[in-house]
């Protein structure tokens, strides 16, 4: 067969095609190549799939405390928290890295004016978007009431 | 004749209902204040008159390098317990004001815009304190300190300028 029908061959994945020596070793190195980025791609595609992306809305918690105390009421973020962690209806999610930082920067950069005579709540509600893993939100946007 | 006695009965008793019931329609009238808007109208004017004194006290604060938003919220949508609040971005320069909605006061229209004022002037000026160390041992201390702030510069502005008192217009 001719070079032509060697890259037609190659199109269609054949294992080889018979020709010269030469031409059948660099097609079969360009076609495990290709399987290779196959492959590649399908499980970029598999790991995408597994990280749900969305919105989270709820309590948010400093998550060193939760860690240790595991009472979500006892645990409320607050201006020295660095590590958080949200509480929607009773199941948890922790924030990564970029996300602390984030909602660090969210619960500094506010301020509330309270009714006369009141305290204000101190549990902090906020919503968080992003992608979640294996219980983790990698954030990409937080909102703090 | 017991016919024509129980019709009358049953007539005069129509009659009593009847006036009883425009009675009391009148007394509920009489008890709304006059001049009072209705409740949908309330927020669109809360929302005009807090944007003309937003702009007023940007001035007087220099935080007119600021973009500053209000957005009038229901109390869901604000930390329990606080009739408003200030969420801002120093690095863009830009503040969202929240504040309680008027339909949720239980006071007259002229009272609840001078408080919505003041919680647009308190927040302003915790703005104003923004760059200073804050921790959340600080944070009671200062929201006194705000609000004394806030009540003397309002008292101020009302005392000098009568015609600064919210003007309730349809």
């Amino acid at each position: 067969m001719g070079y032509k029908a060697a890259f037609i061959l190659e199109l269609n994945v054949l294992p080889y095609y018979q020709s010269s020596a030469g031409q059948n070793i660099s097609f079969e190195r360009k076609v495990k190549k290709m399987r290779r980025a196959s492959l590649m791609i399908a499980s970029l595609a598999v790991s995408a799939m597994l990280a749900f992306a969305g919105n989270w809305s709820g309590k948010l918690l400093d998550s060193a405390c939760y860690d240790q105390q595991k009472n979500a009421s006892a645990c409320s973020a607050s201006s020295a928290t660095t590590a958080f962690a949200i509480d929607v209806s009773g199941k948890i999610f922790k924030l990564d890295a970029e996300g602390n930082s984030k909602a660090a920067a969210a619960l500094k950069n506010r301020a509330d004016r309270a009714e006369p005579g009141k305290a204000p709540a101190k549990a902090v509600m906020a919503t968080v978007s992003g992608n979640e893993k294996d219980g983790t939100i990698t954030v990409e946007n937080i909102e703090v009431q | 004749m017991l016919t024509v006695v129980g019709a009358q009965i049953f007539k005069s008793g129509l009659l009593s209902c009847f006036l009883l019931f425009t009675s009391t329609l009148g007394v509920c009238q009489t008890l709304k204040t006059p001049g009072e808007p209705s409740e949908a109208e309330r927020t669109r004017m809360a929302e005009t008159f807090l944007q003309e004194r937003l702009a007023v006290w940007q001035e007087r604060l220099s935080l007119k390098n600021w973009t500053i938003y209000i957005v009038i919220s229901r109390p869901d949508g604000l930390r329990s317990g606080t009739l408003g609040n200030i969420r801002w971005d120093m690095d863009k320069r830009t503040a969202v004001i929240r504040v309680l909605d008027p339909a949720d006061y239980k006071t007259p229209f002229r009272a609840t815009l001078k408080d919505m004022e003041f919680t647009v002037v308190h927040e302003l000026i915790h703005l104003e304190f923004a760059s200073l160390p804050r921790s959340e041992e600080s944070r009671s201390e200062e929201e006194h300190a705000v609000n004394h702030v806030a009540e003397a510069l309002l008292r101020l502005d009302r005392k000098e300028s009568p015609a600064a008192e919210p003007e309730v217009q349809k």
